[in-house]
């Protein structure tokens, strides 16, 4: 989710260094940071650090632990089903990401100087307050097949049947949803990032005689960097969450979507509370939630290298 | 190509409105005409739906909980979390670096996985089944996330303004609470709803949580609701009216604050 | 054990800032109710009319014995919350739920309470014992190592429904083998009818069909052992390749409705029940699910799957009590007493459902479902897969079992991506 932060770190007059103010931040830093800390602490990671012992573990999350050692993560790497849910989660986060920020970008190029822009902005941000669960439920009324809107649409301008969306690219149509949703929110941060862009820059491309994809290549890309660096990352660690979305795919409020389509949130959720008869494997669960999280870390800590520039000047 | 973008834009905008659109009024719709013609308008006026889904699941007291539960968390967290973020976003040690990322991890630990830890925690401490219980968790939950986007807010507010406070002998609190407060007010306003809208469509923690009907949040209601259609009967307009309950506070808020959250994000942003 | 000496330091950490936090939520608090009477946590919402037989059982209850009852109607998810509270927390004194979701719980983790106590009491006023009202037929897999712990108020049953009133020949000579079923919906498609109605979007419903011509022509329990098969291979015979071929079958010519691939529930079971469509191949919720919404005139009939060797698969509903229950005397004194005619009878007359009680009358729609449990011999839903090997057909049988239905994998392909799964399954679940 949300915007600017911590990833990015600018580098910046150092201030750490001396003066008073830097000295009397030293002072507060502690009492300031103390009850988020404890909360968190208390909170999140207390129960985390337990959830990382349980993944030793067998236990069905009643009785007694039975020790496993690392049993669960040489289970888990040749377990065909938790792949191919850990790889639709980089599905997810690689084709809906890119998808979700070349349309966010697409977007901002067309609204920066489009009368309405705020209205139009303020639509498209809407999907992402309403409850996913309600936003599948009309995914799926749009794309049913025969008698859904886009199959309907698509009979009425060619006179075919049109592609069998749920039955045969259910995945694909889960993809298109999320790209949907998270793109009011990209491209208000994106534009966050553009607006901030000096116009008489674009006045100088303009007379430089530069096209559109020049403008965005040499101009905007390069200005706009580290909003999107950031807005990179924070797409990186919420992608991981992605849970509602899909698992209202399910047929009914208790049952699971077919196996395909999961992620690894769902994997997690499957082995232990999911389906009408859950498996309670808590230690095989927090394993693969272990595993998931320390590939999204990696990825985040490589994603911040390689998206790390000078910020331009201007 | 600049008409297509924007002929493709607005084409956008009305699919957006047109979803919207279309929830109201299937709201309003009988169950079998929905299902017959989706896209078409028979039946439409039927207030049953809504009176159906309001007395059925326990609506009234679970929209009073509600409120008074997202509202104080949503509060209590970003009072809880500015001042942290603050530190962290001004003193640039690496210690605060690490501090920071290690917030931000809190955003990818999935909630399915710490629950049952957590339930023995709460036991301990006596908060199960208790809306107190719920606040408490609520707040920690949505701690990460909202540390994480004000420090992004902080980190962008000018060094000056506090120097002047600081040459004006201003103590370190006042010039928190009466400096950088003020100044910062769009990104806290941006959190808190952001708080408010993640937190009102809650569902897990709460069904964990939470065990007497009376203590029942709205979403919990709702997913009862939706449930009973297992066994007792579908009838997706008291569904989709059940749903609309659910959305059109949040749809309120949003019109009212919509503005707020993007310029928030905005000015959170540039510096 | 490690979890809690691991929790205990923050113990007090915890305490204190929840009581700190707590002060600013004033007139949100409050601890768990209870206290010397019965809890019970209902798996139906209180608008349910199950919902209103128990509640008005409850208040009989309370005035004759003096025992006071507190009901939450906590809905269908009501074992999540049981399961996080077996562990320590305060569990009701009564649950009831699906036979299933409670065997994958408090049986599973060996928390139940053995109810042979309950089976063994009298029901009050009617000279009889539990066990002599509740037809032993059902109790067979309520059972761990010979202990009962569900005892069934509800009985869900399995098999094909119609219109009679539209297809008054099917009611009059019901097919018994599956070739006189299968020209029976040739027939109807020759005519221009959608012979069976289908929503493919949830896998269970495309499994009933598999599984239930398996049982069919096997018997009861064989496909069971089948998914037992560690290297998933015994799945591969020429007997379970014919019945698959037939399932197969079923796509190829056109039986299923439009709309059954790429459409989402209950899109499919509204065109049956407008009379768009013949035949659905559902539990005994099926004419309570589409009741309020069908066409006018309906007339709800069952018909057992055909097959060489016929069986009802049958589900139950019923109370449980944990083992750490407080009040689990109370508890079983309740149960006694719902069985009672006037309570459980009204299962059928008011909740249109079949009842564990053969000697009470089934409601009218069910009529034929009462009188096939009686006939021919119970099996197991989905022969019990779901049942003993949580997470199996989910991860394992529906995603092999939905190409196969829709005709998107043929046998081969099936059993191929069924044994490779089922390998993978047992492989975790050692």
């Amino acid at each position: 989710m949300a915007v600017t932060a911590i990833p990015v770190v600018r580098p910046r007059k150092a201030v750490a260094g001396g003066g008073a103010l830097a000295r009397r931040r030293r002072r507060t830093f502690w009492p300031f940071l103390l009850p988020a800390l404890v909360i968190y602490l208390a909170f999140f990671i207390g129960p985390a650090l337990a959830s990382l012992w349980i993944s030793f573990h067998k236990w069905d999350g009643v009785g007694e632990m039975e020790p496993r050692g690392l049993q669960n993560y040489e289970i888990l790497f040749s377990d065909d089903t938790f792949l191919a849910a850990f790889g639709n989660t980089l599905l997810i986060l690689v084709v809906v990401g890119a998808a979700t920020f070349a349309v966010s970008f697409g977007l901002t190029m067309v609204l920066r100087d489009m009368r309405g822009k705020r209205f139009v902005r303020a639509v498209l941000f809407f999907p992402y307050i309403i409850s996913p669960l309600v936003l599948s439920v009309l995914w799926g009324f749009l794309f049913r097949t025969p008698e859904g809107l886009v199959n309907s649409a698509w009979a009425a301008l060619t006179g075919g049947t049109g592609v069998n969306w749920l039955g045969d690219h259910l995945f694909g149509v889960i993809m298109i949803g999320l790209i949907w949703v998270n793109t009011g929110f990209y491209t208000t941060v994106i534009m966050a990032g553009v607006d901030r862009i000096p116009p008489d820059l674009y006045e100088d491309c303009a007379l430089a005689g530069a096209t559109a994809w020049q403008r965005f290549r040499h101009v905007t890309l390069p200005l706009s960097w580290d909003v999107v660096a950031t807005a990179a990352v924070i797409w990186t660690i919420s992608s991981l969450k992605i849970f509602e979305f899909i698992y209202a795919f399910g047929g009914n409020t208790n049952d699971m979507p077919t196996v395909t389509v999961w992620n690894s949130a769902l994997f997690v959720y499957g082995a232990t509370f999911g389906g009408r008869t859950p498996q309670y494997q808590f230690g095989y669960a927090s394993a693969s939630a272990v595993v998931t999280l320390a590939v999204i870390t990696v990825l985040v800590v490589l994603l911040r290298r390689l998206l790390r520039r000078e910020a331009v000047a201007f | 190509m600049r008409r297509f973008g924007i002929g493709a834009v607005w084409a956008l905008v009305v699919f957006n409105l047109g979803v919207l659109g279309w929830m109201g009024v299937s709201a309003l719709r009988e169950h079998t005409a929905i299902f017959d013609t989706p896209w078409g308008l028979e039946t439409f006026g039927q207030i049953e739906n809504f009176v159906r889904a309001w007395s059925e699941s326990n609506f009234g007291r679970a929209a009073l909980n509600t409120v008074v539960l997202v509202v104080a968390a949503s509060v209590v967290v970003v009072v809880v979390s500015a001042p942290a973020a603050y530190a962290l976003a001004k003193s640039r040690t690496r210690l605060s670096g690490a501090m920071a990322v290690f917030f931000a991890l809190g955003i990818g630990i999935p909630v399915q996985v710490i629950v049952i830890p957590l339930f023995v925690l709460m036991q301990d401490a006596g908060l199960v089944n208790s809306l107190s219980g719920l606040f408490v968790l609520y707040v920690a939950l949505s701690l990460p996330f909202t540390v994480f986007l004000l420090t992004g807010f902080f980190g962008s507010l000018p060094e000056e303004v506090e120097e002047a406070a600081e040459i004006d002998g201003a103590g370190p609190i006042r010039t928190f609470v009466q400096i950088v407060l003020p100044l910062a007010r769009n990104g806290l306003v941006t959190a808190l709803l952001l708080n408010l809208i993640g937190l009102w469509n809650e569902t897990f923690i709460a069904l964990v949580f939470i065990q007497d009907s009376e203590k029942q949040t709205l979403s919990l209601s709702l997913l009862g609701f939706l449930q009973t259609q297992q066994y007792s009967g579908s009838d997706y307009g008291a569904l989709l009216a059940g749903v609309c309950i659910l959305v059109l506070p949040m749809l309120a808020v949003y019109v009212w604050l919509g503005r707020r959250i993007i310029e928030g994000l905005t000015v959170g942003a540039v510096k | 054990m490690a979890l809690r000496a691991s929790t205990s330091p923050r113990r007090l950490l915890a305490a204190l800032v929840t009581s700190a936090l707590a002060l600013t939520v004033a007139g949100c608090g409050g601890g768990s109710s209870g206290g010397g009477g019965l809890t019970y946590w209902s798996m139906w919402k209180e608008s349910e009319p199950q919902a209103k037989v128990l509640a008005d059982a409850v208040r009989a209850f309370e005035a004759e014995t003096g025992v006071k009852v507190s009901v939450q109607w906590q809905g269908r998810e009501v074992l999540k919350k049981v399961t996080p509270a077996l562990r320590g927390g305060d569990v009701p004194d009564l649950v009831d739920q699906e036979e299933n979701p409670i065997r994958a719980t408090l049986v599973q983790a060996d928390a139940f309470r053995d109810l042979s106590g309950v089976f063994a009491a009298e029901v009050p006023g009617s000279a009889k014992l539990v066990s002599q009202v509740v037809s032993d037929k059902y109790l067979g897999t309520l059972k761990k190592d010979g202990k009962p712990f569900l005892v069934p108020y509800e009985v869900i049953g399995h098999g094909l429904w119609f219109d009679s009133a539209a297809h008054a020949g099917v009611a009059a000579s019901p097919p018994k083998t599956w070739q006189d079923f299968t020209a029976l919906l040739a027939k109807s498609k020759s005519e221009g009818r959608s012979p069976i109605a289908l929503d493919g979007d949830i896998p269970y419903y495309n499994a009933y069909w598999t599984i239930g011509a398996l049982q069919n022509a096997l018997g009861p329990g064989r496909v069971s052992e089948l998914a037992k098969d560690p290297t998933g291979k015994a799945w591969d015979t020429p007997e379970v390749r014919a019945v698959l071929a037939s399932v197969r079958d079923l796509s190829r010519q056109g039986y299923f409705a439009p709309g059954f691939d790429g459409s989402k529930w209950p899109a499919v079971q509204e065109k049956w029940a407008q009379g768009q469509a013949d035949f659905l191949l559902m539990g005994s919720w099926a004419p309570s699910e589409t009741g309020a919404k069908a066409k006018s005139g309906i007339s709800y009939q069952f018909l057992p799957l055909p097959g060489a060797r016929q069986s009802v698969p049958v589900g139950s509903l019923g109370f449980t009590i944990p083992k750490r229950a407080k009040n689990p005397g109370a508890a079983e004194r309740f149960i006694a007493y719902f069985m009672k005619d006037q309570h459980l009878g009204r299962i059928a007359t008011e909740a249109k459902n079949l009842t564990p009680n053969p000697a009470l009358p089934a409601p009218p729609e069910l009529a034929g479902l009462a009188k096939a449990t009686a006939e021919l011999p119970i099996s197991r839903p989905l022969d019990g897969l779901e049942a003993d090997y949580p997470g199996y057909v989910d991860e394992v049988f529906y995603p092999a079992n939905d190409l196969l239905v829709k005709g998107k994998s043929e046998v081969d392909g099936f059993l191929a991506q069924l044994a490779e799964r089922q390998a993978n399954y047992w492989k975790k679940h050692r």
